[in-house]
Parts: C-alpha cells; sequence; structure tokens
C-alpha cells in the first residue's frame, strides 16, 4: 500500500468509518464522560495510548499464533484477556515512570477496559476482508482513536453550551444529549463521498 | 483438531489468564505517585448497577425522584380539581 492509500485509510478511519457515529462502538463513555470538555480529552487521550498498544499486541498474537494453528475462534476471549492485562501493565508502567501522564490518564485506564471500542477495532483490524498488514493496522488504529477523541471533545463542547441553554424540560440531560449525537452521526454521514 | 492446536489453544489461555492476574496484582502493589489523588469519575445517565461508570446509589435516586415527581403531580391535579 502506498503512502497516499495509507493517508487515505487514515482519513476514512477518522472522519468515514468514525468509530462513535458510524460504527456505534463506544457509546459508554461517549455519553458517560462527555460533560466537561477536560474529561472527554483525558479520555480521548486514554483511549488512542490503549487501542493503538492493544490494537499492535493482539494484531501480532493473530498473526503469529491463531493464524498457523487455525484457532482464530478464540479472537474474542483472546483479545479480551489481551486488553485487560496491556491495560493493567500500561497502568502500572505510568504510575512508576510518568506521575504527570498518570494524573492525566489514571482515571480513565480502567475504565478503557470495558470500552468495546477497543475490542470492536481489534477485532476488525484482523478480519480477513480487510486484508490489513502492520502498516494499515496501524494507521487505521491510529485513525480510529483519533477519530474517537474528536467526536467525544465536539460532543463535550456542545454539551457544555447546552447546560447554559433553555432547553425544555423533559428534553434536559439525557434527551437532549441523545439528539445532538443523532445529529452529530448524520452529519458525519455527509463525509462518505470523501475518500 | 490436532494435539498441538489444543495445547497451543490451553497454553495461550492460561498464559493469557496469568497474565492478566500478574497484570492486577503488580498494578495493586505499585504505589500511587506522590500527590496523585484521582478524583471519581461517574455517569448518571442510566440505571445499571453493574456498568464500572455507573453512579452508586443511582437506582434509589432515581426512585426518589420519580416519587417526588409524582407526588408533586398530584398535589397539583388535586389543586385544579379543587
Amino acid at each position: 500500500m502506498s503512502t497516499s492509500d495509507l493517508i487515505k485509510l487514515g482519513i476514512e478511519a477518522i472522519l468515514i468509518q468514525n468509530v462513535i457515529l458510524t460504527q456505534f462502538l463506544g457509546i459508554c463513555p461517549f455519553m458517560g464522560v462527555s460533560k466537561k470538555s477536560q474529561s472527554a480529552i483525558g479520555m480521548g487521550l486514554a483511549v488512542i495510548f490503549v487501542m493503538v498498544i492493544s490494537s499492535g499486541v493482539t494484531f501480532v498474537i493473530n498473526d503469529l499464533i491463531l493464524q498457523p494453528n487455525k484457532i482464530t475462534y478464540l479472537q474474542t476471549i483472546v483479545f479480551i484477556l489481551v486488553i485487560s492485562g496491556v491495560v493493567q501493565f500500561v497502568e502500572m508502567f505510568i504510575k512508576k515512570t510518568a506521575p504527570f501522564i498518570y494524573k492525566t490518564l489514571g482515571i480513565y485506564l480502567p475504565l478503557i477496559t470495558t470500552n468495546c471500542a477497543i475490542l470492536g477495532i481489534a477485532l476488525i483490524n484482523v478480519q480477513p476482508e480487510k486484508e490489513f498488514g502492520y502498516a494499515e493496522m496501524f494507521v487505521y488504529t491510529i485513525g480510529i482513536s483519533i477519530g474517537f477523541t474528536l467526536v467525544i471533545y465536539i460532543f463535550s463542547t456542545i454539551r457544555e453550551r447546552l447546560e447554559n441553554a433553555n432547553v425544555p424540560k423533559a428534553f434536559k440531560g439525557t434527551p437532549i444529549a441523545l439528539i445532538t449525537a443523532g445529529i452529530m452521526s448524520i452529519i458525519f454521514l455527509g463525509f462518505a463521498g470523501l475518500v | 483438531m490436532n494435539f498441538t492446536s489444543i495445547l497451543t489453544m490451553t497454553l495461550l489461555v492460561f498464559g493469557l489468564i496469568f497474565f492478566y492476574a500478574i497484570g492486577i496484582y503488580l498494578n495493586k502493589k505499585t504505589p500511587l505517585p506522590s500527590g496523585c489523588d484521582l478524583p471519581s469519575l461517574k455517569c448518571e445517565h442510566c440505571t445499571s448497577t453493574s456498568c464500572s461508570y455507573s453512579e452508586p446509589n443511582r437506582v434509589e435516586q432515581i426512585k426518589t425522584e420519580i416519587k417526588n415527581s409524582l407526588k408533586n403531580k398530584n398535589s397539583g391535579e388535586g389543586a385544579i380539581n379543587e
């Protein structure tokens, strides 16, 4: 795959196949951690960090162990265990080596273990019809996680403004947030013909 | 399915469970960096009690909210009827 194809794949992952608004993965943190833009950025950074590491590890395990031994039906359970284990080790590593990063991301790391977007992307990367190599997997995963961060940040800024807006009582809180998410999803569908 | 596949499968799954258990053990053993108190982060969008984001006692809060709103509604209707 040439460099321009990789750039196209990255743009596609960020905008066209957006993990939240198009693939509907990771909706839980999207709704739960988007009240403040600061927490949304923290969650986004943690997702980028964990998604890239766990997707890399799961891709290698699939390539070197699962496929040669024809035990690809174990993908889901193996990937869940890998993600959970990787998150624990990443958290421990950050605690020891980078207290500043731990202050920013620490609270979000354990929550990411239950984020279906991480498992979803790890599984999408190894789908035979995708025919991803290591470079494509890396670009796609980075693109998807940047797309996640972008959308959750935009959504959090809208929600911050909605807090002060004159919203009818019945729509306050979750209902208006869901309507906003729906409109954002429709907007992102407009990127479909971009690449 | 041959013997090698079964052996690989068993080693892989148990190895990963061991990896996860070791990860949890070492992570709990590692002390927090000094001056690093993490704030709590809770979600109040649904009544799930099993979700790690969910705020504790959320179900009770919602029950109380519904009871109060019903009470207010009933008293309001009474006032109209009167």
